[in-house]
């Protein structure tokens, strides 16, 4: 049971100890060292031992090893049609003598290399696309929040201009440029990740500096100003730390809506073309009511491994939330 | 989408080659049709009429038809979605009409052509409006001259039919227009500067009520109509819910019978629902996909009629011929080296069909003489390219002139054909050394970047209109020829047979004319496709041809709902 | 306050008159226009270029603005180029309908998740944790219309205890009480669909910022002043836990107003979201602009609509 007196975890610079800090319990038991860990290195540790954390992690870390060498164990191509084999079941051979492990789609092409192909696809855009917006929105988001003023008035303005200018006009210039470009058609999606990145800042932004606008106004944070602690160090290491939570809960929800948005995107051409696939472009098999009853196989793989990834970062995120949370029980 | 729903009104399916190339000839399970009618419709009857369902049986009076979309343009001048275009067939009659095989019949007016055929005379028939006006002639000429209004910006273009004193009405200062004369009240004269094969279709109009206001540089009368219509047609209008249904009711005193179903009503419809709702009996009748699946449950329901029949138009993959990579030979290989047959079976199985010219199987003009079926063959594919110049590099890419074979094929997302065509394009292509790129837009900008003639392979259909003509499409003038194709010979078999007003004559001349097509491949023509309609099994009397919708015949139709 | 009002909605003018200049620019370089997306084999060139003159789409980009600008300060949007008519009157159409089915939607997502969240919250790892985060993630991982689509099959076709889509029963001409209950029906999956997709991210939302407020010391101290828990959760920690939350709903009010897209195409529900989607598709500029500009106003006022909850949540918060 932790003793602190300080509502909120208070960072200091090494060797500045601050009263009541969080190791203290820990600096009880370890009587011989007197090392002074910061807090960081405190909330991972505490991570290691969060079994549900640990298994999202693994089971990220194994998707993503398997979607990316998976492909090279593959007997097929992500293209090899074989009209002669269309939508096969799971586990069943064609006519043509290939064994399918989750059956074939509507040319006749294994669905599990696709889905291999597709996860790379899908998990890197998830992530360029959540690291963008969380680089741009924690900046801007703490900048704001902590200033107030003219800094916040201008920075709100501008979000308030993004959050409403509608993003399909932009999606359908942008796709148009790329196409009198010729950039060829493969390269355009990492393109889109970025600019998903950017048109998606603006949530985020008004989530960090609304939490800051309450944050900056306690206690710990009058004793940041007392110790004559840098505006940057107080924005970034004492600030920011406790709106970690809520940049988590962020995340984990961009990412799975970046997967899926990528395949919104390819119906105004700005997604995969063929024969490029996608987790997200593979679900879009629901849309046709046969495919949807009758041939499950075309979609469930491909909505369970979003899933299981949104599943194992949000497993993850609570853990990383929970570490850096001092008053957590364990 | 929408090119591949683009219907139109018209023409006819001989009996002879219906059977040869007709939808509705299925292989396994559901066998033969059990009746195809004159019209070249194939119709599967229902199996199980006891299954009908209640929701639907209790609409004693009433027929419930789904729709894919409402724009709420209801007026005949500016009607232009297709589906708008339905409820306005409904209420509006045309002083022809037409024929099972599309040729044109009388309709509000008989009419005799004079020697030089360049004047026909209507003789009004004695119709009346809803509210009982009766129709004169000068109804006639009023809607014409609102299309030749300077100020008209509407669909239609009444240009084409060359009406004597057109221009002089539209640039010029003239208050009416010299080649439509309405000579008395139950008579009608129309002059054209030059008759063509066309002409009479192309002269059809409807008549505007007399309380319609319309003077020369103002339409907004013929505009207000979307909201006050008022016609002769076999249906009057009585509601529109915004996005949700049109309702209609019979007009007893129509001009031809009193229709024998009361109300209709018109219900939006969402996309890949139609079969479902007409089997949950929110529906009487609905168009899904002509898929077998599709095609399959509906007969599986046991109270549903299947009507299958050949869609007026076709797919086809353009390509730039302006580009010098697509020389003729170049062209022919493409089209060798393409799968077709594999392709629409797979996507449509029996419902579409492989076509070699730019003509639909359900028009008089069809013909398949002299014409080379291009058959899949990627050696022969490979042969021509090596004829046509192009040699494979150290790379294994075919080369030519220092330039390699690169494509770059433009569509647009969420297509079934292309969804299994441009992967197998792809493959087959690419095993032949030529680069293939695609990529995507959406619809609009696909539009643009063709007319800007900046694609330089991609994808597209047509749906046409009663008459064959394909000056547009592929004359080297023509508006649409957006694959800049441009052959003389080419440019004057189709001037001759559209000049030519016997049809007899006109059909050999268009089989020179798809033989040159043929020949020349400007664009690679994929599929015909088939329509599947869903009814209700308690709907007789449905009557429907590719070329006319059914909702013109609609008052011909009556509900039987026993459970028979 | 006032004065902050004040000057909030005078700021508003000069951020309208910028998005109007980038919505309209944005919206008038997107290749292809009205004309072009009307494809018709048989309209000759002269026709064509005769049609988008009448339109004014021939006049440069900057002039059309201008145009369009002097018009719209009279609250005139012009005519949509689909429809036929002024482009308010094909808004008040078909927005009202989605107003609704958003409205209620948007209150079952409170109901639903603020509860969840709160108990998930203070039993963290329960079993009812984490069912319901099992479930919020459900909600994120599979796109909306998976949900709609699954719901029409269940009960729509399979069960047949509800209608499968539109507004109301094509033909049956009820009226009154009956009238409102088909509508109601009709409504049904719509609404719930829509609350469940969000309804999940909402709850996470409050899980995570209760979590925050619970363990600190003032907690502790309500608690030791002997209140009831359920004081404490529900006048101390949640009112503190809300910000998040009033910042998600700043973001919604926009949201009842421009309809849920994908919704409304699985439902056939007559909505405004499909509306100005196809729009787009048909490049029907009046519609979209005129539709878009209402949205970014109400988004304007959403977002101040949090500003002054924030003070009202916590007093600590100084709006400057």
């Amino acid at each position: 049971m932790n003793n602190e007196k300080q509502p909120k975890l208070a960072t200091g610079a090494a060797g500045a100890e601050m009263p009541g800090r969080a190791d203290r319990g820990r600096k009880k038991r370890k009587e011989k060292k007197t090392v002074v860990e910061s807090p960081w290195a405190v909330a991972f540790k505490r991570l290691r031992k969060n079994k549900l954390a640990m298994i999202g992690l693994i089971a990220l870390v194994v998707i993503t090893i398997v979607c990316v060498f998976g492909p090279l164990f593959s007997p097929y191509g992500l293209n090899e049609n074989n009209l002669t084999d269309r939508y096969l079941s799971p586990f069943s051979t064609g006519r043509s003598g290939n064994f399918y492990l989750l059956g074939t789609d509507s040319t006749g092409r294994d669905v599990f290399t696709r889905l291999l192909y597709g996860g790379q696809i899908s998990l890197l855009v998830g992530l360029v696309a959540v690291i963008i917006q969380l680089f741009i929105g924690i900046i801007l988001g703490g900048l704001a929040g902590y200033y107030g003023g003219w800094v916040d008035s201008i920075i709100m303005r501008i979000v308030d201009i993004f959050l409403a200018i509608p993003t399909f006009p932009i999606l359908i210039l942008l796709s148009a440029l790329m196409s009198d470009m010729g950039i060829p058609a493969e390269y355009r999606i990492y393109v889109v990740m970025f600019i998903i990145g950017i048109l998606s800042w603006a949530q985020l932004t008004r989530f960090i500096r609304g939490e800051i606008l309450s944050l900056r106004e306690q206690e710990f944070m009058m004793a940041t100003e007392a110790l004559g602690i840098r505006d940057r160090s107080r924005i970034f290491r004492h600030l920011i730390p406790n709106v970690i939570p809520q940049i988590i809960v962020n995340a984990t929800l961009g990412i799975g809506s970046a997967i899926l948005f990528e395949s919104t995107l390819s119906f105004l051409g700005l997604g995969v073309t063929p024969p490029m696939a996608t987790w997200g472009t593979m679900v879009q098999a629901v849309n046709d009511s046969f495919d949807f009853a009758n041939r499950p196989w075309l979609w469930l793989p491909a909505g369970l491994m979003i899933f299981i990834t949104v599943l194992a970062i949000n497993l993850l995120g609570d853990g990383l939330r929970d570490a850096f949370d001092p008053k957590m029980k364990k | 989408m929408k090119a591949k729903r683009l219907m139109s009104a018209a023409a006819c399916i001989l009996a002879v080659s219906m059977v040869l190339s007709s939808c509705g000839k299925t292989q396994q399970p559901l066998g033969e049709a059990d009746r195809v009618t004159e019209a070249g419709v194939s119709i599967f009857d229902a199996k199980d009429k006891s299954k009908n369902v209640d929701a639907a049986l209790k609409r004693e009076d009433t027929i419930v038809i789904g729709t894919v979309e409402f724009n709420g343009v209801f007026s005949p001048f500016y009607v232009e979605n297709q589906y708008d275009k339905n409820v306005v067939d409904m209420m509006y009659d045309n002083l022809f009409d037409i024929a099972d095989d599309g040729s044109m019949v009388d309709g509000l007016a008989t009419h005799k052509v004079s020697e030089d055929g360049k004047t026909i005379t209507f003789t009004l028939k004695d119709v009346k409006y809803w509210d009982g006006t009766p129709v004169k002639a000068q109804d006639f000429v009023t809607s014409y001259k609102v299309f030749a209004d300077k100020a008209y910006t509407g669909p239609s273009d009444y240009s084409l039919a060359q009406i004597k004193g057109w221009d002089d009405y539209y640039n010029g200062d003239a208050t009416e227009i010299a080649g439509v004369v309405a000579k008395d009240d139950k008579t009608l004269e129309v002059t054209v500067d030059k008759a063509i094969g066309p002409t009479l279709e192309y002269i059809n109009i409807f008549p505007t009520h007399p309380s319609v206001s319309y003077t020369k540089g103002d339409v907004s009368g013929a505009q207000a109509m979307s909201q006050n219509p008022i016609g002769t047609g076999a249906y009057k209008f009585v509601e529109y819910k915004e996005g949700e249904s049109v309702t209609l009711v019979a007009n007893d005193d129509y001009y031809k019978a009193a229709p024998k179903i009361k109300n209709v009503i018109l219900s939006v419809t969402p996309t890949g629902k139609e079969l479902q709702r007409v089997q949950l009996g929110e529906v009487d009748i609905d168009f899904p996909e002509a898929s077998p699946e599709n095609v399959q449950a509906g007969v599986d329901a046991g109270f549903i009629d299947q009507y299958v029949m050949s869609n007026n138009g076709y797919g086809y993959v353009g390509i730039n011929n302006a580009l010098s990579k697509f020389d003729q030979k170049t062209r022919q290989a493409l089209l060798t080296a393409l799968n077709r047959d594999d392709i629409n079976e797979a996507v449509y199985g029996p419902y579409a069909f492989t076509i070699n010219a730019p003509v639909s199987n359900v028009s008089w003009a069809y013909s398949e003489e002299g014409l080379n079926k291009y058959a899949y063959n990627l050696e022969e594919a490979a042969k021509l390219l090596e004829e046509a110049g192009w040699t494979k590099n150290s790379s294994g890419k075919l080369e030519r002139d220092g330039e390699t074979l690169d494509i770059t094929f433009t569509g647009m997302p969420d297509h079934p054909v292309l969804e299994v065509m441009l992967p197998v394009m792809k493959q087959d292509y690419e095993s032949l050394g030529i680069t293939f790129n695609i990529e995507y837009t959406d619809f609009p900008s696909l539009v643009d970047k063709v007319n800007n003639h900046k694609a330089e392979m991609w994808f597209m259909a047509w749906g046409l209109t009663p008459d064959p003509d394909p000056k547009q499409t592929y004359h080297s003038e023509g508006a649409q020829n957006t694959y800049q194709y441009s052959n003389p010979e080419t440019d004057k078999l189709i001037d001759e047979a559209l000049e030519e007003t016997d049809q007899k004559k006109r059909k050999e001349l268009y089989k020179k004319v798809w033989q040159a097509l043929n020949e020349d491949v400007p664009c690679m023509w994929i599929y015909q496709r088939c329509d599947a309609w869903a009814v209700n099994s308690r709907v007789k009397n449905l009557e429907m041809s590719p070329f006319r919708s059914l909702f013109t015949n609609l008052y011909k139709a009556e509900l039987d709902n026993t459970k028979a | 306050m006032a004065k902050f009002l004040v000057r909030r909605l005078l700021q508003m003018i000069p951020l309208l008159l910028g998005i109007s200049i980038i919505v309209f620019f944005l919206t008038a370089m997107m290749p292809g226009d009205a004309v072009d997306a009307k494809v018709n084999p048989n309209m000759t060139q002269e026709q064509i270029l005769h049609l988008k003159e009448m339109y004014g789409l021939t006049d440069p980009i900057p002039v059309r603005y201008v145009k369009w600008l002097v018009n719209a300060v009279q609250l005139d949007f012009g005519d949509s180029l689909t429809y036929l008519k002024p482009v308010t009157s094909v808004i008040n159409d078909y927005m009202w309908n989605s107003f609704i089915l958003s409205l209620i939607a948007f209150i079952l997502q409170l109901v639903i998740a603020i509860p969840i969240g709160i108990v998930s919250a203070t039993r963290q790892y329960s079993a009812v944790d984490t069912a319901g985060t099992v479930f919020a993630l459900l909600g994120i991982s599979l796109p909306s219309f998976f949900l709609g689509l699954l719901f029409q099959k269940i009960f729509a076709i399979d069960l047949q205890w509800l209608p499968l889509s539109g507004m109301s029963t094509a033909g049956a001409n009820y009226t009154g009480f009956a009238h409102y209950w088909d509508v109601f029906l009709h409504l049904l999956m719509p609404i719930l669909v829509l609350s469940l997709v969000s309804a999940g991210a909402m709850m996470r939302y409050v899980r995570t910022a209760m979590l925050e407020v619970i363990h600190q010391d003032y907690i502790r101290t309500a608690r030791a002043k002997g209140l009831s828990e359920k004081v404490v959760i529900y006048k101390h920690a949640l009112r503190n836990a809300m910000i998040p939350v009033i910042t998600y709903i700043g973001f919604s009010l926009p949201t009842l107003f421009s309809g849920a897209m994908i919704t409304e195409k699985v439902f056939g529900f007559p909505g405004i979201g499909k509306v100005a989607y196809d729009a787009i598709i048909k490049r029907d500029y009046p519609l979209y602009i005129g539709f878009t500009m209402f949205v970014a106003v109400l988004t304007l006022l959403g977002n101040l609509l949090a500003d002054i909850l924030y003070a009202a949540a916590d007093p600590r918060i100084k709006m400057e």
